[in-house]
């Protein structure tokens, strides 16, 4: 029987306009490889490795096979028509899956009704940003409005907290809600709580001001789906800032009403709202000849091409 | 066969208790517990009404939220 | 409007929370029981009328469907003064009676879609094994002894042996550390550690596996993973569950051969099994041996690792099969 070499399912294959890659999605890794072993490979997924080699001189198949065996990208087999593919979409039982909220003792939007409307959304992960100076009373009653809810996570970043109640009040605060899964308390010179509670020396606006490395991959199936028909930054988010203003996400300035006004649902119904759900990356200029472009998280602020 | 690995067997329960209790307990391995998925030691849980359900497992997403990273050096 | 009855447990069980978010992404009914419930909300089963009504739901009139994951469990019912023994006997009498209370309902409910049925909840190892060889399926040699010399004539035929728990042998956790027994195959030491005479015992013939296969099987569709140990490496373990978390285990689309395929709905439909977690192993020598079938097994980690998205294909199957069911 003909040994073929296939690749494992949850290796993917992405051309890119120079370069090639193969995506190890349930090993969080890429391998970049030249746009010809992309053909090579397609070969391989139809034809036994014998036959594919007449087609070539010397021993370039033998080789690159050997480098994609041993770099776990895939398998030999004689039952080439028993391993398949795997699916490749993306579907979420949620009608909004992220929320970013920005809050601070000035917000006068009710956070509880906000809580109850993403519940309603199916909402599961959760970015908190709290502005200006809290206290263990004010993020209780702002954390317990979650408690009850679908959310998943919730990671909170906190501008600045009480040097001198920082080490009781946020471990608590932390136990009290196990929904939550970091804190992150900036301008604060405190050495090491606990785990998955950070205290940063910056303020808050400088560390978030800084713009997503684009050059970071994120490589998993849950993103690599996503990314093929979707805008990750953008899709099935919702942010709503200190001021109660709804937005795509909190770096943007566009706004599409205030939640004191409007039903949160209807707003994210709107096909306004989420017209750039579907650009994906391979509708971005800067990003759709890479490689690499679904393992890109493109946090920016779309601007259509004129 | 050789290529499967050797087990270490744990002696979790006294040779004289043994006798009338299945041969599992001959056979047990020994793990730390938040290694093993199944116990969830790792996991935290909440409720949620909607799902009727005071045991709803924690989990982050695999895409970022925002366009914060904040890495180790900060 | 129809309803889907969901029954599981209070505590996490990982395979009802992801089918309950995809039904309420649908907007379908459902309603979700635990065996507290039955202590804790107004229960009224009128044997005239044959109709359950549970927390002022009238189960028997809204229910068309009942998902099944788990619900019965022992409940430590008496919280008074240590009576000794008397304290157990109470427990144990308690949940007896909670029993017989939870059969009459299900009783009750029997003309719904029950998925999977209530016979499947706990099915019989070897006697699926033995339907399995009666339908044609290659299945691996065993023998239930309680003999030391037994096993030794039976290993001598058939080579390797394996021990592993005929039903359930859970884990035991002291606090650091949890003990658990896998699937244990019998070396030299391992026959050391049997005695003479033991506790009846399932032995089984170890197949020479090339790779085992994990199915997820809904009323006669395959969601199949097969699972790779590296090529280029020979140490693992014979129980893949203790080599889970090794990145070097890869899970993988499968499809099994057509013929496998149809012997296996035959043997779910002679075991009245709509759905189940399925092992097989795919052997060196080119054939496919049957392992066994969970009714209620767990499927989310091949679904998640090969991208099948299960949950929403059990929930829209159940949704599809609810809105058809006429009562």
């Amino acid at each position: 029987m003909d040994t073929f070499f296939k690749l494992f399912s949850c290796s993917k294959v992405v051309r890119g306009k120079k370069l090639g890659a193969v995506y190890l999605l349930n090993r969080a890794r890429i391998e970049r490889i030249p746009l010809d072993v992309c053909d090579l490979i397609e070969e391989l997924q139809m034809h036994s490795i014998k036959s594919v080699q007449s087609n070539y001189s010397g021993n370039i198949v033998e080789q690159w096979v050997q480098y994609l065996w041993r770099n776990n990208v895939g398998h030999f087999t004689e039952e080439p028509n028993c391993f398949c593919e795997s699916p490749i979409e993306y579907a979420v039982p949620s009608i909004i899956q992220r929320a970013q909220i920005e809050f601070s003792s000035k917000s006068s939007y009710n956070v509880a009704a906000v809580a109850d409307k993403l519940d309603g959304l199916l909402c599961k992960h959760l970015e908190v940003r709290v502005w200006g100076e809290s206290d263990y009373d004010m993020l209780n009653s702002f954390f317990k409005c979650f408690k009850s809810t679908c959310i998943r996570s919730i990671n909170v970043y906190i501008e600045s907290y009480s040097k001198d109640l920082i080490h009781q009040d946020i471990p608590q605060i932390f136990r009290n809600n196990p929904k939550i899964s970091f804190i992150n308390v900036f301008n604060s010179k405190e050495k090491f709580i606990q785990q998955d509670i950070y205290t940063l020396n910056g303020t808050m606006d400088s560390l978030i001001g800084e713009k997503w490395d684009l050059t970071k991959t994120l490589v998993n199936f849950s993103f690599f789906t996503e990314s093929l028909s979707f805008n990750t930054f953008y899709n099935k988010k919702v942010a709503i800032d200190k001021d109660g203003l709804i937005k795509n996400d909190l770096s943007l300035q566009e706004s599409f009403g205030n939640v004191r006004e409007l039903n949160i649902e209807e707003v994210v119904l709107d096909p306004f709202f989420s017209r750039y759900w579907k650009i994906n990356v391979d509708c971005i200029e800067n990003i759709k000849d890479s490689e690499l472009r679904y393992a890109i998280y493109p946090a920016r602020e779309i601007e259509k091409k004129r | 066969m050789a290529y499967r690995k050797r087990q270490k067997y744990e002696d979790l329960i006294a040779e004289k208790d043994l006798k009338n209790l299945p041969l599992a307990f001959r056979f047990l391995i020994r793990r730390e517990t938040n290694t093993i998925g199944e116990m969830y030691s790792y996991v935290r849980f909440s409720t949620s009404k909607k799902l009727g359900t005071c045991s709803l497992n924690n989990y982050t997403d695999l895409t970022p939220i925002s366009g914060i990273f904040i890495s180790e050096e900060k | 409007m129809p309803m889907i009855l969901i029954l599981s447990h209070k505590s996490y069980e990982q395979g009802t929370d992801p089918v309950l978010e995809w039904l309420l992404y649908y907007k379908y009914p459902f309603r979700k029981i635990v065996i507290e419930d039955l202590l804790t909300t107004h229960l009224l089963i009128d044997s005239q009328k044959g109709e359950v009504t549970l927390d002022g739901v009238n189960l028997t009139k809204e229910v068309h469907t009942v998902f099944y994951r788990r619900f019965k469990k022992n409940l430590s019912v008496y919280n008074g003064i240590d009576l000794g023994n008397v304290t157990n006997k109470i427990n144990k009498e308690s949940n007896i009676e909670l029993n017989a209370v939870i059969d009459f309902l299900f009783f009750l409910l029997k003309d719904k879609l029950w998925i999977p049925q209530t016979t499947a909840f706990s099915i019989n190892k070897e006697i699926v094994l033995f339907t399995a060889r009666k339908l044609g399926l290659n299945v691996p040699r065993s023998i239930v002894t309680t003999s030391k010399s037994e096993l030794i004539e039976f290993k001598r035929q058939v080579k390797d042996v394996i021990y592993k728990p005929f039903e359930l042998i859970s884990y035991y956790e002291t606090g650091h550390y949890t003990y658990s027994c896998y699937t244990t195959p019998l070396s030299k030491a391992a026959m050391n550690r049997i005695p003479i005479k033991f506790f009846p015992s399932l032995f089984q013939e170890l197949i020479d596996a090339e790779y085992e296969i994990r199915i997820f099987y809904l009323d006669g569709h395959f969601y199949s993973s097969a699972v790779l140990r590296p090529q280029f490496s020979n140490e693992h373990n014979v129980d893949i569950k203790l080599d889970f978390d090794k990145i070097e285990t890869d899970w993988v689309a499968y499809e099994l051969p057509n013929e496998v395929k149809e012997k296996i709905k035959q043997l779910m439909n002679t075991l009245k099994l709509i759905t189940g977690s399925i092992d097989i192993i795919k052997c060196k020598d080119g054939k496919y041996y049957f392992l066994e079938v969970n009714p209620v097994g767990q499927y989310l980690a091949p679904s998640y690792l090969c991208n099948y998205n299960i949950p929403k294909i059990i929930s829209e199957w159940l949704i599809e099969k609810d809105k058809n069911m006429k009562i």
